[in-house]
């Protein structure tokens, strides 16, 4: 039992299953009698809908249904969610602008991508066939793709509602304070960059059935999702406009969400819609020129920001302008992303006094952008991590020292930095120690010496993250003892998208109840089993789900006692659970009087409110975590070619508690890469003049491939989180937060060489060599 | 995704497939379909018959003569790659295949049909003419010969195909003492050229070439040679600055491909540096 315990690199228990084609995604349900959707998708980015002639798909074999727009309409459909909008004020106090989506359009058409109709039939073949017969006359509309240019006013309004492209202007902190900071400063360090966006290419698509059972007036809906509850409520509230009890949601295994498989998409009312009215079930599944057209891309700001500083290189102040590209509709937590999502990471793990940020988002004839892994917080750690270099260099304390000057040290923790962060814990210096002792950087400069003889840059880049987890919510699970099977079945309100929570919870109730891993039974998705859920975002599922775990495990506990006090005739209160060692039994204290848990479940017929042992737990979250730590990176450039490989790359990271090690690494590996994917290749590009999505497969679509990584040192520093009882602080999203900004800086240290002081991402050999090349012709 | 619908048709012999190649009109023919295929899903290509080649026994052989070799249409990449003989009087092919897609597309995609094929940014197409291999063309009853120059032109179909198939590529052998290499930059996404050649040299007297043979890909509109710079090396001896002379002098003669990913100032560029690179290097050897 120990060696399942907490703490251990415990193999995960789901891989046999994974990896043997076991595994259950949202395409492989079927249910008898389904018919197939395929949805018309416009291939225009913005246009008006003249007309829609269903009438020869309508005639093709083995169609079944065409659904347009106004059918749904008319049939009182609402809209797709954007619940996040509410939550937003704009500066002057007003509400933002709210765009409007239908499931499918109506009259206009606002993205090449967006769904116009969708075509059902006896089979997926015949449903393209069809899909190729819808007639639909378009009258083309100017176009704006481009974040800063939508938020020109010369621009044309492609919601002529709202009067521009600008859906709100918001703003948070002391902006007077901030301002008066940078009057006041010895030094203001300026930066623009740019935060480019991103396809989220999960390897499973997008998949929905849909089911309609008559008798009770209950739907049911299989869906790739990263917790149920959540989804069920936006679709049930918002679109459906049913009670969220007539509807259940239920996802088994998912092939990577990072926060595009949260949302609640057209398709998924669409196939519920179609079952009731087909009275049969209704399968769709993306491909994947679908998924780069449908689903929610992340990141796409571009910010202007000022950091003032002191004589001496501390901070006085930070003044933040973003433009944030929304897409062309606000998708669910579109507008929470780069406002309230971030949650005022801007200030990083320093003291800041004063900090304003100020958010303009506009909406342009793009995919609609949502969260991607980190949410608001790599973005937010990209700008303060750049501008800490920036300022390093400008001032000549260098990129460490400046730091250093501005950590909030371990001894001050927890300490509360108004308006932005109260930090647990933390131990800023000791990381970046750690960190620079792996990297080998005393030898840093013979490194670059010896490169440099054969006509290469070698830059080093330093990155202090902070990352603070998603909060404010409650978290469900449920236990249930079979003492059939002898297992122990477990629930909770999290959902696994590949991550391993099966081993993780795993590990948890074994420690717990003192079980082998055979005798735990971990259970995904469904709607029906619990009464709510928080789902997996915001790198918060290890203390959200070992919380309420906790809570239902001792629940558990205290009813099994009872029983066990009948059965071994003593008082529940001399009545303890023994779950090491070997056992999982209650015994009466100070004798070997005992009965074992599967045991006293059989006998739990009659004694508890329910027909086994079972019990449930609820957890509040009461505060933050902070996961923290320092990334540093070396890259080397060919002068000539704009060539690039990155040499080393070493994170240090302080997730407090680990519980399997093994499983963390994978997170952390996982994360690097996907950051380091944005910073060093992963572009989106639309068409200026067209809106088309330029890399639309993976023919243009770079996504990193291991050949392109070189071996991650990664390690950690467990310093326990005080938030929550295990002391853990999730690592989810803490490599694709510190990547970035690690890698940049160390590519802009070796361009530094050649005289080339700014680049944005993604970097790749050609923007290299234009910077290398414009840098040589202005110098010549 | 799923192709619109075709007729489809598995002739087992070579005269079988010509002739219901010249009953239908707008037929595709199927090789090893590692480009086919993918038009047909994307419905980028809806023929409306397909004629699948891949039961021709008659198409799959590899027959080694004394001076050269005649690679059957239908035999595998990957196969090619392993053929013992192949490796040893053709290194330059071996090199480029290797570079070429990946195990799985090699291991079904045929170098005829990358020949016909002939993407701008196509390695088999600049080893079949770096190599002056000959493209063996069957249709109306005869058999023709054109070179890999002639077969890839820049304009489609290649070869100026009309109801014919491509039934075997032949290859010289490279000569022992030659030096070859394959160099490609490759489009970090999909892996094709955005700037390549295949390089072939027989030293000779005095520092000059007998003999040089060098093909672009990937950077040009379509892969060519670059006779002039081909002449410059066999003329006469060579100091670097006369080599990057002549490598300018030769991609100024060429029109190079663009887009967002690589301008063609940068294809340029790469290509430049790549020839200047790998030439010194081979002419050091
Ligand atoms: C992801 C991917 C990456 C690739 N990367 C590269 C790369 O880096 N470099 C590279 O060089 N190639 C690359 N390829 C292409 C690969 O080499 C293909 O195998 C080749 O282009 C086509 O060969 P095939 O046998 O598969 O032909 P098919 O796809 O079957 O046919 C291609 C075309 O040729 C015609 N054709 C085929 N055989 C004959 C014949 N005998 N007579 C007349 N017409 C014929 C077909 O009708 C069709 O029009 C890549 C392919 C893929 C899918």
């Amino acid at each position: 039992m120990v060696k399942f315990g907490v703490g251990q690199s415990v193999r995960r228990v789901e891989d046999d299953r994974l990896i043997t084609g076991g595994g259950r995604y949202a395409d492989d349900f079927r249910a008898p009698g389904q018919a197939y959707m395929v949805v018309v998708r416009s291939p225009y980015a913005h246009a008006k809908i003249l007309s829609i002639d269903t009438e020869s798909a309508r005639a093709a074999p083995g169609v079944v249904d065409v659904l347009t727009g106004q059918e749904l309409q008319e049939a009182g459909l609402g809209e797709v969610s954007n619940a996040a909008v509410a939550l937003i004020k704009q500066r002057d106090g007003s509400p933002a602008f709210k765009t409007t989506r239908h499931v499918l359009a109506v009259d206009r058409v606002r993205h090449a991508g967006d769904a116009i109709a969708a075509v059902i039939a006896e089979s997926e073949a015949e449903a393209r066939d069809a899909a190729e017969l819808v007639m639909i006359d378009f009258e083309e509309l100017p176009v704006v793709v481009d974040t800063e240019k939508a938020a020109d006013p010369s621009s044309p309004a492609i919601w002529e509602e709202a009067g521009s492209n600008l859906a709100y202007d918001w703003g948070k902190g002391d902006e007077e304070a901030a301002r008066a900071a940078i009057a006041n400063a010895h030094h203001v360090t300026k930066l623009k960059l740019i935060n480019n966006r991103i396809v989220v290419n999960a390897m499973e698509p997008r998949a929905a059935l849909g089911m309609y059972d008559k008798e009770q007036d209950r739907y049911t809906l299989h869906v790739p999702s990263q917790g149920v509850h959540g989804l069920r409520d936006r679709i049930a509230n918002d679109t459906l406009k049913i009670a969220p009890e007539k509807l259940r949601v239920i996802t088994e295994d998912v092939g990577g969400g990072f926060g595009m498989k949260t949302f609640a998409y057209p398709e998924y009312p669409l196939v519920l819609y179609a079952a009731k009215k087909l009275g049969r079930p209704v399968k769709w599944t993306a491909d994947r020129a679908e998924s780069f057209l449908s689903d929610t891309q992340g990141r796409d700001h571009v910010t202007e920001a000022q950091l003032a500083l002191d004589a001496e290189g501390h901070i006085l102040g930070i003044y933040i302008d973003t433009i944030a590209n929304l897409g062309a509709y606000q998708s669910q937590f579109g507008a929470f992303i780069p406002t309230l999502a971030p949650r005022d990471m801007q200030a990083g793990v320093y003291k800041v006094p004063a900090i304003y940020n100020h958010v303009r988002a506009v909406l342009t004839n793009t995919v609609p952008v949502d969260a991607y892994r980190g949410a608001g917080r790599p973005e937010a750690s990209y700008l303060i991590e750049r501008l800490m270099d920036k300022a390093g260099y400008e001032t000549g304390l260098g990129p460490i020292e400046i730091r250093r000057r501005n950590f909030i040290p371990a001894e001050e923790m927890p300490y509360n930095q108004k308006p932005s962060l109260p930090f647990d814990s933390g131990d800023f210096n000791r990381n970046l120690n750690d960190a620079l002792a792996k990297a080998d950087y005393e030898a840093f400069e013979k490194r670059r010496a010896e490169k440099a003889k054969e006509g290469k840059l070698l830059g080093l880049g330093l990155c202090y993250y902070v990352e603070r987890t998603a909060a404010g919510m409650s978290e469900f699970a449920q236990l249930a003892v079979d003492a059939e099977a002898n297992v122990v079945h477990v629930y909770t309100g999290s959902q696994t998208n590949g991550q391993g929570h099966e081993t993780v919870w795993t590990q948890f109730i074994s420690s717990r109840l003192g079980l082998d891993a055979d005798q735990i039974v971990v259970h995904s998705g469904d709607s029906d089993v619990l009464p709510g859920g928080a789902g997996t975002g915001g790198s918060k599922a290890v203390y959200m789900s070992t919380g309420a775990l906790g809570v239902a495990s001792d629940t558990l506990i205290e009813k099994g006692k009872q029983i066990a006090a009948n059965e071994l005739e003593a008082a529940v209160a001399d009545i303890e659970y023994r779950g090491a060692d070997g056992e999982a039994v209650f015994a009466v204290v100070g004798t070997d009087k005992r009965i074992d848990l599967f045991e006293v479940a059989r006998k739990a017929e009659g004694q508890t409110d329910s027909a086994a042992l079972e019990a449930a737990g609820e957890y509040k979250e009461a505060g933050n975590s902070y996961p923290n730590g320092a990334h540093i990176c070396e890259v080397e450039i060919d002068r000539d070619t704009g060539d690039f490989e990155i040499t080393r790359y070493i994170a240090v990271d302080d997730f407090g508690h680990v519980i399997n090690p093994m499983i963390v690494a994978g997170q952390v590996h996982g994360g690097i890469v996907q950051g380091l994917g944005q910073a060093m290749g992963e572009r989106t590009v639309y068409d200026e003049e067209s809106g088309q999505l330029l890399t639309g497969s993976f023919q243009d679509y770079w996504m990193p491939r291991a050949d392109d990584l070189p071996f991650f040192d990664t390690s950690y520093n467990e310093i326990p989180s005080k938030s929550n009882q295990l002391g853990v602080k999730g690592a989810g999203e803490a490599g694709t937060v510190g990547a970035p900004s690690a890698f940049i800086n160390a590519v802009l240290d070796a361009l530094r060489l050649a005289g080339v002081e700014n680049i944005d991402m993604p970097v790749t050999p050609y923007s290299l060599w234009k910077a290398l090349h414009g840098a040589e012709e202005k110098a010549a | 995704m799923i192709p619109a619908a075709f007729d489809y048709a598995r002739p087992a012999t070579l005269e079988e497939a010509a002739s219901l190649l010249s009953q239908e009109g707008g037929a595709a023919l199927l090789a090893g379909g590692q480009s086919l295929i993918t038009e047909l899903k994307q419905r980028r290509a809806s023929p409306r018959a397909v004629i699948d080649l891949n039961s021709i026994t008659e198409l799959s052989a590899i027959e080694h003569g004394p001076d050269g070799v005649r690679i059957g249409a239908m035999v595998r990449q990957a196969e090619l790659l392993r053929d013992g003989t192949v490796q040893k009087r053709l290194p330059l092919l071996c090199e480029t295949g290797a570079a070429a897609g990946d195990p799985m597309i090699r291991r079904l995609g045929t170098l005829a049909g990358a020949l016909c094929e002939a993407e701008p940014g196509g390695d088999w197409v600049a080893a079949a003419l770096a190599l002056e291999a000959e493209v063996e063309i069957y249709g109306k009853g005869s058999t023709r010969r054109l070179s890999a120059a002639d077969f890839v032109t820049g304009t489609k179909p290649a070869g100026g195909l009309q109801g014919e198939i491509v039934t075997a590529v032949h290859l010289p052998y490279q000569k022992k003492d030659s030096r070859s290499t394959y160099r490609k930059v490759k489009h970090n996404a999909v892996g094709w050229s955005i700037a390549s050649a295949a390089i072939s040299l027989e030293p000779g007297e005095g520092g000059a070439c007998r003999k040089a043979r060098i093909a672009v890909s990937g950077a040009p509109s379509h892969p060519q040679r670059l006779p002039a710079l081909e002449a410059a090396l066999t003329a006469g001896p060579y100091e670097a600055e006369h080599l990057r002379a002549a490598i300018e002098e030769a991609l100024d003669g060429l029109t190079f491909r663009g887009d967002h990913y690589a301008s063609a100032d940068y294809r340029r560029t790469r290509l430049g540096i790549l020839l200047s690179r790998t030439l010194q290097e081979l002419l050091a050897a």
